[in-house]
């Protein structure tokens, strides 16, 4: 089980409380496509992502952008019990998605910079370590069914 | 007829090139490929950010600009200088506790001067290294000897700072750092690293 001080989950739940879960959600996954566009990999039936325009203003992606980042906040809930909360979703991504875990990393440091270029000054360097710490619990949880 | 268009720009581009059966290149003439030209733009906006940016130490550059502390006019050095004397190298440690390990003989306090001499040192690299992309390896040649033989950094916290780099950048640059900036400079300090790193075995 992961320890969390108390000024790590405060300042983990007062960020969230203030994120737009559709928006940050919808850049942070067409960043992914757009900085790695390997990971476009995995959605090939989502349309056009021929570019950063296209991809910005793909409907799909910002659907599903806002489905990944709503999960996240399943972890920000459930800040002590991360690993129990993905055991699922953990399955689905090697059995069905067949995902490297690898993405789950890189989406969280884009989770990250997402974060700075909107709560600038906020986001101090306390902050961001909390964050990345909850970035790398959330992205270790979903690998940990992999076999 | 619907034409191409520059993913970036919108302008309108011609015709594509006949590829016939070659299967992409004329005898004699070179055809930009979409990567190059992607690769080309990615270029551009690297250096045209780093100008705003503004050069360690290049009195009134900078963008945005932001008065000194005890000062009524614009930063000189701009927003580089403000990244490397305070932001980066304290967001790092504070983040990755591990690469204090590195530095042992400093003073990690809080804006020691120390921490802000060698996020200058750093800052300016990097600032060397814009001016020449076109030529990574020579240009850092001496700092990717000096790493490989007495520093011998593990390369991974080339990606922590890295990362902490563009954390820095979107703090300050907001909406600014769009998804196109984000890439070029990720591809940017990918190449740097990789560069450190090319003489470590």
């Amino acid at each position: 089980m992961v320890h969390w001080t108390a000024e790590e989950k405060q300042l983990i739940t007062s960020l969230w409380g203030k994120v737009n879960v559709e928006e940050c959600g919808g850049e942070a996954l067409a960043r992914l496509l757009i900085v790695y566009p390997w990971t476009q990999r995995f959605f090939s039936t989502f349309g056009n992502l021929s570019s950063p325009t296209a991809i910005m203003g793909n409907p799909k992606v910002r659907a599903h952008g806002k489905k990944v980042l709503t999960s996240f906040g399943d972890a920000v809930k459930n800040l002590d019990n991360i690993k129990a909360t993905y055991a699922k979703l953990s399955e689905l991504h090697c059995n069905k998605l067949h995902v490297d875990p690898e993405n789950f990393r890189l989406l969280g440091d884009i989770l990250l910079i997402v974060l700075a270029t909107r709560f600038a000054k906020e986001f101090t360097p306390a902050c961001q370590a909390a964050w990345q710490k909850l970035a790398s619990v959330v992205a270790h949880a979903l690998a940990h069914q992999y076999h | 007829m619907c034409g191409r268009r520059c993913w970036s720009t919108r302008r309108t581009l011609g015709p594509r090139p006949w590829r016939g059966r070659a299967g992409g290149r004329l005898p004699g003439r070179r055809v930009q490929g979409g990567n190059q030209r992607r690769h080309n733009l990615e270029m551009t906006q690297l250096r045209c950010w780093t100008e705003l940016l503004g050069a360690p130490g290049q009195e009134g550059a900078g963008y945005p600009c932001r008065p000194a502390r005890g000062s009524h006019g614009p930063q000189v050095g701009g927003l580089w200088d403000s990244l490397s004397l305070t932001s980066l190298p304290r967001r790092m440690f504070c983040v990755y506790p591990s690469t204090k390990t590195y530095f042992p003989h400093f003073d990690l306090h809080h804006d020691s001067e120390q921490i802000r001499h060698h996020g200058k040192k750093v800052v300016g690299a990097l600032g060397d290294a814009v001016r020449h992309l076109d030529n990574l390896s020579a240009t850092l040649s001496e700092l990717s000897n000096l790493h490989a033989y007495n520093l011998r950094v593990d390369p991974v916290n080339f990606k922590l700072l890295s990362h902490c780099f563009q954390v820095v950048l979107g703090v300050h640059l907001g909406r600014e750092y769009t998804p196109q900036v984000h890439v070029a400079y990720d591809k940017f300090l990918a190449a740097v690293s990789a560069v450190l790193a090319e003489k470590y075995r």
